[in-house]
Parts: structure tokens; sequence; C-alpha cells
């Protein structure tokens, strides 16, 4: 494709994208949420540069100062090997967010088609798919996930594949509903009409229509996986030492709470500013792809 | 969402943090005063698994060794073999025939009385079961009532059955009238020894009630404590608040900070105690790179031994010489330690010739042990300086053990972290345990396979009986080479920190009977 | 002092895009008791209208800048909502909608509706209420009142419903009625009857109505003075005869010009051989009728269509909904399979089973929607929907593609850089024409076109026509025209079929059919429009009754339930095609005693 057509490609689908973020800026809470965010994402990014002790990651600890409550030194005090829980506090964006986003997305990236697939085409694909989709529906999505780490072998790689796999059959419901209610519009008739083969309505009319739904429901869910994530860390079955993980230093401290309160408080805190921003925000999203929710 | 939505997370997130951290922590004791005397010891773990003592090999040694008695006991202070239920014994020339005389007029808790024929028949009955710790009886052929209270053992090989009669497990006496008996009754709450106390009421995973054996051998004073509980209390948080308190009197494995906050505090003591326990880094020796032996040195070079030992556990360890801790025979403080040298570490490395780009090495500790994740990562950060990139992975003993079987040695750990401890007070426990070539992996966890070696173990076995100074030459010379060799991370010796409430007088404990406190010696 | 006055009034709709200014009134008054249509297309703000009098507009992003909404002198815009609330919606206003069904709740009775707004206007008890529901029902002229009330909504027919939101409205003793497109969704020959009741009640209760619509034909026949609506204003208003007679603005006089049905069109297309013959098709659908726990029904569609369509000339079909046209033509688009019979498109069985056959014939078939809003993929640019023909038939290089495209834009007299907007951004006529252009896309041979201007405004309906016409002879098509307006058929089409509940009863050349209908069906289906020629309503021929359930059709001939002219004969024996003259057919025992 030469260049003017990609140019001229994006600048529609670039408005769009800003009017969104418009729309999303007229609620105050959201608007709140969306810089809290924006914020962590920042943090996530940049935090190698900016943290005061990067070497605390993982190169180097100082014993002789385990334990020091919050001072001008260290801003949220030092952990059990000395290490300054500011600046893992502030990298724990980086996992946190990096997590939520693999889990959520390979989520997105195996229900959307398997959903959109199954309202499609409908008939047996689809019972059987809903049938496969409620056996998982049926477990709460923590316990499957961690019965599923739990024979993968405790690492963050594998709570995210845990999570994902518990994850996406809520996706393919989602998808799956407005699949069937997709497929009686006029434009997916026309596709057939004119000859467009099943595989590619699928892929260039039905999903690209569900995409709505699928990104609330994706907002909504990065606060929930962080949660997740933090849990499974918290019970040993993610992230292991010494990543600096926010469940997995609450897990550690909980043994010297209240003693060395500063260990616990702030990975709480930061897993509760980022849960909530995350849920404010798909609460927004909410709002605007759906306007009937409205509130006066 | 509302302001009032945002202030009920806040709330619940509160109630979180303050749940998780003070959870479990179920009350305290049952009661007050009493004109009986209680003690309440918490217990960070179940405080029994099988109540069966000739089968028993875990937590429950703690109850069982107040609750039955062996023929002799292991004196550790003076490194000496004294009677217990025995009166005196002998052994033949070839220390191959062991002859009991056993103390008369004592008594079991159903009333039955000791002889000749109940001790033959417990030891029988441990045998035959097989189960537990009943190994340390392999040399056993066969066991004579000679007189009623004369019994004679007549063994295959030469074997030291003085100390093996008094170790931890497996030795103990049962009443003749239980030991039709199987595991079940026993664990129904049953107890039938010579010991102190009876047990009174035992739930399984929870707790255990001892109740004073009025007939017990050597009597009662005034000031003892007449029933005993027994509570599981998981937090070592939650444990501390009792002692301080006051409602509970007895417990130990608490955090650091735990510690140090008791150490201020009026109504607890802590008391250190020494122990037989080694914690051990084994290497996989058949696993590349670990089967090079200078990239062992390398790592046995790496670890930060002084750190861990100051900072990491306070001082409630010592590095290790060797394999045998001090206080038992066999411990020699001549023979060398590593240190942690990284520029030692990385001439090793570029000795063994091994790419380190890319490396991983996968380290396996049991879950639950503050001080083992510290060491770990504080390994980790010095690993990393050597281009190794060292996971961490803490397990329960089960899964971590299951994959230190697995017949592929490529699917094991690299490391494995471990901690020994000696069945009766033998350095010969080492040996056989972790450096004797074994077919099917059992406690060898370096995956050793050594001729040289495995000669040199059974010739020193077979002369702890009979001339235990050229055993004891043997054995320190096997050290040296297992040090040479770097088979081990030699980390440290451990030992035990428990806080008692201040009134309490005769605390001790004996490194032979690991974790075990005679209730029997304490009185305020 | 009129009873009903507009000043000055000024709405805005405030968005992301720029604030825009949706209605600019100067000045409208109504006199009590009279009728006052407002025209306009789709767009051009009639229900903003509506809605800001009721005080019912979403303000943001709505704005009521200024102006005076004078109900019997009082200023509606003055008061707050719950004055609105108390004293005028339902009260002195009242409001009917285009769509009754969802007026109507459908999980309650008629009669529990009716109830609870009587008794919430009128403090009387159930009894009373229900009596009062009952008479209302009478005067809206539904039969069997009683049995009415105790039924669902969704258990009525269309015009039923409407007569009921009109008795509701009424129920109140509302002055000033405001009807928006009442008709809309409504047959030909339902509307008639609406009308004429709406007319009569007029009279009875001394009504002012405001009634909105989007063609001036309704308008012509029902209201005393009109307003043209057009971008938000009034560009011209008065007398109704005397504005259709002798329109002054140049929109005005193309609104009346486009319904003059018995205009004769010139058409000029020479037919060739037959490309699509249609022999016995049927297609039943399995229903299960949940309602009434029965299983097992067939729904019969399409009960047997045989006809044959040449070479460049353009096929007709009319009716009304539930007569199988939607059916018929989806079926011959291969979007269903048939129950029994067969089509062949130049020769070939379209239903054959060989993939390179299938393919094809999807390249030479296609079709134009009604719907301009849901037929083309909200999501998609348009440059990638007029492609996706393209991109089955044929590999293209994305150059010669987007010149293509751009070929196909201007041939639809769209701008070129319309190849990357998205569709909403573009007027319903605007949104035909790419459908237009995405037909044209692969170079079919034939081009069905469903109802192609019923849902865009009048203005462009013409210029859509021309269009079609335009590409028809440039592209050497053969068309097949579905529509419910006869003044488009009458453009366009050369031949007309006319069908009612699965069957054909009348198929001829247009000319002859227009002008001299046989089958009673045709007849009364070609008289219930309103003829602009004609002022006033009386004229109309309304049918009785509703079309019955295609699940469960009539014995004999399908109309005879509803035919004027019915005999004993005509339920029991189902009449077969008989010619008349040349080319034409009728379907009806009338015609068949040689």
């Amino acid at each position: 494709m030469n260049n003017h057509v990609i140019k001229e490609t994006m600048k529609p689908k670039i408005k769009a994208f800003r009017e969104s973020i418009y729309l999303l800026t007229r609620n105050k809470l959201t608007a709140i949420a969306l810089y809290i965010i924006l914020l962590i994402v920042l943090v996530a990014l940049f935090s190698p540069y900016i943290i005061p002790y990067p070497e605390h990651i993982s190169d180097e600890a100082n014993i002789n100062n385990k334990f020091l409550p919050p001072s001008g030194k260290h801003f949220f005090g030092t952990d059990e090997i000395g290490r300054d829980i500011f600046s893992r506090v502030l990298y724990g964006t980086r996992v946190s967010i990096t997590t939520g986003i693999l889990s959520v997305g390979l989520a997105v990236l195996i229900g959307v088609p398997v959903g959109a697939i199954a309202g499609f085409i409908g008939g047996t694909i689809d019972e059987v798919t809903m049938r496969i989709t409620d056996m998982f529906l049926s477990f709460p999505p923590l316990l499957l996930a961690i019965v599923l780490v739990s024979i993968l072998g405790p690492s963050l790689n594998n709570a995210i594949i845990a999570i994902a796999v518990s994850w996406w059959p809520w996706y393919t419901r989602l998808v799956r509903g407005q699949a069937i209610s997709l497929r009686e519009r006029k434009f997916i008739q026309a596709a057939e009409t004119i000859g467009t083969p099943k595989h590619k309505i699928i892929l260039k009319h039905i999903i690209p229509n569900t995409i709505s739904p699928v990104i609330v429901q994706a907002s909504m869910d990065m606060g929930g996986v962080i949660l997740t994530i933090a849990s499974l860390s918290f019970l040993g079955l993610g992230a292991q030492p010494p990543t600096p993980e926010w469940g997995l230093m609450i897990s550690i401290s909980r043994k010297y709470f209240p003693d060395v309160w500063w260990y616990s408080i702030f990975p709480g805190l930061a897993i509760f500013v980022t849960v909530l921003a995350f849920n404010l925000l798909g609460d927004g999203v909410r709002e605007i792809l759906d306007p009937k929710t409205r509130k006066k | 969402m509302k302001s009032k939505e945002l202030i009920s997370m806040l709330l619940i997130f509160v109630l979180a943090v303050s749940l998780l951290t003070a959870c479990s922590g179920q009350g305290a004791a049952n009661d007050a005063s009493q004109t009986k005397k209680l003690l309440f010891h918490v217990n960070g773990n179940t405080p029994y698994i099988n109540l069966d003592p000739s089968v028993e090999n875990s937590n429950g040694v703690m109850i069982l060794q107040n609750c039955y008695e062996m023929l002799t006991y292991y004196n550790y202070e003076t490194g000496k073999i004294e009677p217990m239920l025995s009166e005196s014994w002998s052994t033949s020339e070839d220390s191959k025939s062991w002859t009991f005389t056993v103390k008369k007029g004592v008594k079991f808790h159903d009333g039955a009385e000791l002889n000749a024929e109940a001790v033959k028949k417990s030891i029988d009955r441990t045998m035959e079961l097989g189960l537990g710790a009943s190994f340390i009886w392999d040399s056993v052929e066969s066991i004579e009532v000679v007189s009623d209270y004369e019994v004679k053992f007549n063994l295959k090989y030469p074997a030291p059955i003085d100390l093996i009669a008094s170790a931890a497990y497996a030795a103990f006496i049962i009443s003749p009238n239980a030991v039709e008996q199987d595991s079940d009754w026993f664990n129904q709450g049953n107890s039938a020894g010579t010991g102190p106390y009876k047990i009174q009421k035992a739930v399984a995973g929870e707790e255990i009630v001892l109740e004073r054996f009025d007939d017990y051998r050597k009597g009662w004073k005034d000031n003892q404590y007449d029933t005993v509980v027994v509570k599981k209390v998981p937090e070592s948080s939650a444990r501390r608040q009792l002692l301080e308190k006051g409602e509970a009197q007895l417990s130990a494995n608490f955090s650091t900070t735990d510690i140090q906050a008791m150490k201020k505090s009026d109504t607890v003591q802590i008391v250190h105690r020494p122990l037989y326990d080694t914690v051990v880094g084994c290497l996989n020796t058949e696993k590349y790179p670990l089967n090079n032996v200078d990239f062992r040195r390398a790592l046995s070079y790496a670890f930060p031994y002084e750190e861990t030992v100051d900072k990491v556990l306070e001082g409630q360890g010592v590095q290790s010489h060797g394999l045998i801790p001090s206080g038992l025979w066999g411990h020699s403080e001549d023979l060398m330690q590593y240190t942690c040298d990284l520029d030692k570490a990385k001439e090793y490395l570029d000795k063994s010739g091994v790419q380190t780009k890319g490396l991983t090495l996968e380290m396996t500790i049991s879950a639950g042990y503050d001080e083992y994740r510290n060491f770990a990562q504080l390994y980790q950060i010095n690993l990393k300086k050597l281009g190794i990139n060292l996971e961490i992975r803490e397990m329960s003993w089960d899964t971590q053990w299951e994959k230190g079987k697995n017949p592929n040695p490529k699917d094991r750990q690299d490391i494995f972290l471990f901690i020994w401890w000696p069945d009766y007070p033998s350095p010969i426990s080492w040996f056989e345990g972790m450096v004797r070539s074994e077919d099917k992996v059992f406690f060898n966890l370096s995956y050793i396979k050594n001729p040289g070696l495995d000669a040199k173990i059974q010739e020193a076995s077979t002369l702890t009986v009979t001339d235990r100074d050229k055993a004891e030459q043997i054995i320190i010379d096997m050290q040296k080479e297992i040090i040479d060799q770097a088979y081990f991370l030699h980390l440290y010796d451990k030992s035990a920190t428990y806080a008692i409430n201040k009134d309490i007088q005769g605390f001790t404990t004996n490194p032979a009977y690991p974790t075990v406190v005679r209730y029997y010696e304490l009185h305020q | 002092m009129a009873f009903f006055e507009m000043k000055q009034l000024k709405v805005n709709h405030n968005t992301f895009d720029g604030n825009r200014c949706v209605l600019d009134i100067d000045h409208i008054s109504i006199e009590k008791g009279t009728t006052y249509g407002i025209v306009g297309e789709s767009g051009q703000g009639k229900t903003v209208m509506a809605l800001t009098i009721l005080k019912l507009l979403q303000c943001p992003p709505g704005e009521i800048e200024k102006g005076k909404i004078l109900l019997d002198d009082v200023n509606l815009l003055e008061k707050s909502s719950n004055y609105f609330m108390k004293q005028v919606r339902g009260k002195k206003i009242a409001m009917i909608f285009q769509d009754p069904m969802s007026t109507l709740n459908p999980v309650f009775t008629v009669g529990e509706q009716m109830v609870e707004v009587i008794k919430k206007n009128k403090k009387i008890t159930t009894k009373a209420a229900t009596k009062e529901a009952i008479d209302m029902l009478k005067t809206v002229q539904l039969a069997d009142p009683e049995n009415v009330l105790t039924k669902y909504p969704h258990q009525l027919s269309g015009g039923q419903r409407q007569r009921i939101i009109i008795a509701l409205a009424l129920s109140c003793g509302a002055e000033l009625l405001i009807a928006d497109e009442p008709t809309r969704n409504l047959d030909v020959t339902i509307q008639a009857s609406i009308l004429k009741l709406l007319k009569k009640l007029q009279k009875e209760y001394k009504l002012t109505v405001l009634f909105i619509a989007n063609n001036l034909s309704l308008v012509s026949a029902f209201c005393d003075k009109v307003g043209i609506l057009h971008g938000g204003k009034i560009i011209e208003q008065g007398n109704t005869q005397e504005i259709i007679n002798n329109p002054q603005q140049a929109y005005t006089k193309v609104l009346v010009e486009a319904i003059d049905i018995k205009k004769e069109i010139k058409k000029d297309d020479n037919p060739g051989d037959v490309i699509l013959k249609v022999e016995n098709l049927k297609k039943y659908f399995k229903v299960n009728d949940a309602l009434n726990r029965q299983k097992g029904l067939t729904l019969e569609a399409v009960d047997g269509v045989s006809f044959d369509i040449k070479r460049g000339e353009v096929l007709g079909i009319v009716g009304e909904s539930g007569c199988g046209k939607s059916t018929l033509v989806n079926t011959i688009l291969k979007l269903f399979e048939p129950t029994a019979g067969s089509v062949y498109f130049e020769g070939k069985n379209i239903y054959a089973k060989d993939k390179e056959n299938a393919i094809n014939i999807r390249k030479d078939i296609q079709i134009v929607f009604q719907d301009p809003y849901w037929s083309l993929n909200p999501r998609w640019l348009v440059k990638d929907i007029i492609a996706e023909p393209i991109d089955v038939h044929e590999k293209l290089s994305s150059l010669d593609k987007l010149e293509r495209v751009s070929e196909l834009l201007k041939m639809v007299g769209l701008k070129e850089n319309a190849a990357f907007q998205y569709p909403h951004e573009f007027s319903g006529g605007e949104r035909q024409r790419i459908a237009i252009a995405r037909s044209l896309a692969s170079r079919p041979k034939l081009v069905v076109l469903d109802e192609p201007t019923s849902s865009i405004d009048v203005f462009s309906q013409a210029q859509i026509l021309a269009l079609l016409q335009q590409l028809k002879k440039k592209f050497e098509l053969t068309n097949i025209l579905i529509s419910h307006d006869l003044g488009v058929v009458n453009q366009m089409a050369s031949r007309i079929m006319v069908m009612y509940l699965g069957k054909v009863v009348e198929f001829g050349p247009a000319r002859e059919v227009f002008k001299d209908p046989k089958h009673p069906y045709t007849k009364a289906l070609f008289n219930a429009i309103p003829d602009i020629k004609k002022i006033g309503i009386e004229h109309l021929t309304t049918l009785e009754g509703s079309i019955p359930s295609p699940i469960n059709p009539p014995s004999g001939c399908r109309f005879h339930t509803r035919c004027t002219r019915s005999k004993e004969a005509c339920k029991s024996i189902e009449p077969e095609m008989r010619y008349i003259g040349d080319n034409h057919c009728v379907s009806c025992l009338l015609y068949s005693d040689s």
C-alpha cells in the first residue's frame, strides 16, 4: 500500500479515537481515572530511569539496612534484605501492567474468535462451544487459575497463561451474543450475496463490530486481572523472588506486620489505586459505548 | 462510581489488609486459673502426624517423647549414652550381640509392667511394620528374651545398639497389651507408654492435650505441670501475641522481627538452643553444568555466608565446617570453609569453561521459611554478577522431594536446599543418608555416585562400634574430599530459638531430640 | 390569537464536531380545530420540534437557545418539567409516535395500560375506567373492544395498535395532538383507514392536530395548512391546496413533482433473451408458535411463484408486508435454500452444487438493500465497502483497487475523497449511492433493488432513480425492483408483478397494470395511495381486516377474506394464472371463466 493510501486511511480512525477520548473525559471521575492510568503507564515505562535505587530491583541488596522505616532516603522504607521499597513498588507497575495486558490480551485473542465463530456459524459448533464455555464458567476464575498454576508450576508466565485460560470464556460468551444478532444485519447478508467467504465475514465484519463491548469488558477486566495476579503471587503461585510484584511483597511482608507496616501498606495502596482506576475507566467506557445506561 | 462506592472500597481494602495479617489468629487457650497447673504450648505446625510410636517419623516426636521412653538416652553434653528404661547393658566381643537389663517396677499407662517381653514385643512390632524410621533396626537379626528382665539383641553385623536404642524415633517401648493394636487405635488418642504424660484428647491437625501419669516411675513434685495443651497456631505474630499476653507459655519458630520485639517484653524470655540441624544446598551433579567440579567450586565461592549468618539469621546459626555440626564427634574446625569471594568464583568459572550466557539455574527451597528466601535472594544477586541467572522456587516439602526424585536428572532442580538431622546421634547418619550412592533416589540429593566414598562409609560404619577414633579419622577424610569436590554448599548449622514465659524454670533441650521439650522437667 | 404558536425558536445540537443549529423557526401559528402539516425529510428537524414542544429533548447535547412556544397564550418554554408532567403532557398536548409497538408496554395487556392511563388522569374507579376504555376503543373503530382489552400488544396488528395509541392519546382530553409520522410503518391500505379515523376524530373532538410527515401526499390528504421544513427552517407555508397547485420554492416544487404516479413515463428498453427463469419456486419456513404452544408449523412465505425476466428489462415486484417479495428475492440471491422449484440464470441452475458455478453466480447477481444505514458496515471505510466484491472475485493491487473505487464513486456522483470516510458521515441518500457503487463493483448482470428509495428523502429519491436508470443503460443491466411506492415502480419498471401472501396475483406490462388493474387486490392497493391531485381523504380506498398470517393462509383464494367481490367458490378453489391480454395475467376466479 502506498503512503498516501495509508495516511488517508488513518485519518478518520484517528479522528474517531480523539472523539472517544473527548467523550471519556466529560465525566469527572472517568477523567481522573484516565489521568491516573496515564500516570501509571508512564511510571511503568520510565521507572528504571526515575527510581532512586534501580539496582535494588534484582542486582543488589543491602542487608545492613533491613527493615528501615520510611525516611528521606527511603520514602517507603526498606524490605527484608534492605532494598528500597519505593523503587520496587514503582517498578512493580511494570510487572502488573505487562502481565495484565498479556493476560487480558491472550484471553481476548482466544475468546473473541471462538465466540464469533460459534455465534455466526451456529449449529453443532455453537452447541459444543457453549457447553465447553459453560464448563469453564462454572468455576470461579480465581480458583481455576490457582488449580492451573499448581499444575503448570509457579511462575509469572504460567500465571499469565492460567489467567488467560480462566478468563477467555467470558469473552466468548460476550462476542457470541453479539455475533448472533449481527448475523441478521443487512451488511452481513450483503457480504454473503457478494460472495465473501465465511472466514472473512467473521474476521472482517463480525469481529470488528463486537469490539466495543470487548473493550469495555477488557478495561474492566484489567483491574480484576491485576488483582488476580497479585493474589496468585500472594499465594506463592505467581511471581517469584526477586520480582518486585505487589502481591508477592504483601505475602512476604505479612509475617512482619504490624512491626514493619510500610512493607504491607505501600504495595497494598498501589494495588488499590491501580485496580480502582481501571474499574472507573471501565465504567466510563461502558457509559460512552452504551448510552442507555447513562445516569441522569 | 459515586463517592459512596469509593468509601466502601476503601473500607474493604482496610478490612482486607487487617484480615490478611491477623488471619488464623484463633483465640487463646482454654482459660486461666485452675487449681491444676496448665502449660499451653503453641506450635507453628500441627503437633503430630501419627501417634503410633512405631511409625511416627515427623512432628509427633515432640508428643511421643513425652509419653513414651526408650531403653537408653543420649546425653549430648557428655556425649555418653545413659540408661533410661534399662539398668545396664553389655555387648559381645564382636559387637554382634547386645544384652540389656531392664528396670524393675516400671508401670505403663494401662497398668502393665515393664519387662524383657515388653521390650521384645515393642521392637519386633516396629521392625515388622517396617515404617517410619524402623530402618535403624536393620542390623538386628532377632531379639531374645533371656530372662524376665533381660533381653538380648542378635545382630547380622556389628552395630551400636546402645546408641540406636536411644534414637528419637522408632525406639519407643510400648505396653505389651497395646502391641496388637494398629495405628488407628493410637491415633484415636490412646497412649500406652511409660512416659510422664498420657494423651487425654487428640484432634488431628489441630491440638493435643496431655495429662499427668500419676504412676510415673520418677514421681511428681507440686510445682510441675499437670496438663499440657499443644496447639497449632501457624502465624508467628499470633504466637508472639499469646506469649506476650501470658496466655501461652512456650513456642518456637518466630520471624526475626517477632524475636526482636519479644526480647523487649516483660513476660517472655528468648532462649537459643543448639541443634544438630545442618542446612546444605545439594548440587545436582548429574546435570550440566553442575557435573563440572570447577563450576561447583565457583558456585561455592559465590554464596554470601557471612551476611547470611550475621544479618539474615541474626546469630541463630553458625557457618558449617564440612557436614558434621559441632557437638558431635566427627566435627572438625580445621576443615576448609568456602568464603564469599566473587573474584575466586570468577576464576573457577573461567577454569570450568562453562558459558554463562543465558544460563539459568533452579534452586528449590521449602516454603514458609523466611530465612531461606532471604539468603536465596542474596545468593541470586551474587550469581547475577557472575552472569548466572538463579530462579528461586518455594515449594512444599512433598513437591520439592518429588521433583528431586524425578527419574530424568535433567528435569530435576539444580540446587536443592536441604536440612539434615540424624535419627540417632552419629555422624554416619549424614553419610548414609546424603552421600552413599543410591539406585533409587532417597535423600542423596546431590546424586553422588562415588564408589571410593561408598567403601569408606561402610568401613567407618563398622568401626564406629569397635574403633571410634579410626572411624572419626575416616569421617574427617571423607569430609575433606566432599568439600574439595564441592558436592554441597555447606551453609550453616542451625540453632533453635524458643520463647518461654519468664516464670518457667528448668527449660532445656537436647539436639539429639530436635523439637522435643520435656514438659516433666519444667516447673514454676 | 392563534391557539398554538411558535415564535423565533432556535434549537442547537452541540457535539465534539461543533455546534449545529437544527431548528430555526420564524413563525408558525395554528388555529384551534385545524390540522397543520409539517413536511420535511429525515434529519430536517421534525422530531426535534415535536420533542421540544413537549420538553422531551435531551439537553445536552441539545440546547434551546431562544424562542417562544405558546399554547393558549402560555409560553411553554418558561415552564418547569414538573408543570409539564402534571399539566401538559397527556392533558393539553398528546403525542402519537410512528412505532406503536415501542409506545405500548409489551408485558401488560391493552386493557391494563389503558385503565392505568385513564385512572391517572381522572380519579375514577377501575370499573368506570374500563368502561371508558371500551368506549374509546369503539370511537377509534376497533371491532370487538372487550376482547381487544384482554390482548397483549404483540397479538394485535399494526393498525389496531395505532388505533389504541390514538385512543390513549384522546382519553385524557388533549386539545393539541402531535402525530409524528403515525402511518409510517403501516401498510398502504391500513394507512388510509387510520387517516380517515383521525379526520373523523378531529371533527368530533375539535382537536387541533400538528401532523408531521415526510411526504406531501399524506399531508395533502389530511391537512388544512402545511409548512415545508428544510434545513431546520420553514421555507414555505400556507394553505395546502395553494402550496400544491402553486409551489414557490424549488424544493417544494421537487416534492410536488415526485409524487405524481399517474404520469406517463417513456421507457426505452429493448428486452433481449431470458436471463432469469423462476419455476414454481417455494420457500417454507419451519416455525414454532411458542405463544400458542404449537410446534411444527410451516410458514409458507413463497408458495409456487413462476416468472421470467428478459435481459435489459426492469421487473417491478409490488406487495405489502408479508406478501413474500423479500423472501422470494432472498431465495433467488441464494441466501435461502428453496423448499421446492428451480431458478435458472442464463440457462444454468443456480442451486447446483459445484463451487465454480456458485462463485460466479455471486458475481453476476447483486443487490442494493433498502436500509442504507445497516447495509454498510459502520466500521469500514467507504473504500473497503465498495471494494469488497472486487476482493472476492478478482485480485487487484491496492492502487488498482483504489482507482476502481474512485471510478465507481464518480459514477454514482460522490467525491473521490469519500473513499476515506465512514458511512455515518453521509446522508441516507449518499449512503444509498455507496451501496449502489458497491453493487456494481463486480460488474454484475442482474441487480436487485430492494426498496432503494424508501429510506431516503424525497429530494434524493428522484436523483437516485435517475442515477439507477443511467447506470442501467451504461452497464446494460437487468433489474428486479421491489417497492411499495408505486410512483417509483411507475418510473422504472417495464413489467410489474403483484404479490399477496406468497402468491402472484397479477403480472403484466407496467403501463397496462397501472392503467387498468384487474385483480381486486391490485385495485385496492392502487387506490389506497393518496392522489395529490385530489384533496381530502374520501377518495381513498380502505381494505377491511388485516393481512392473514402466512402460517395458516386462508383456503382457496388467499385474498377472499378481504375481497369485496368474493364468491362462495373463492373460499375453496385456488385460482390459476390466466392470460387476459398479451403478457398480462391475473390469478382470480373472476377472470377464470372463459
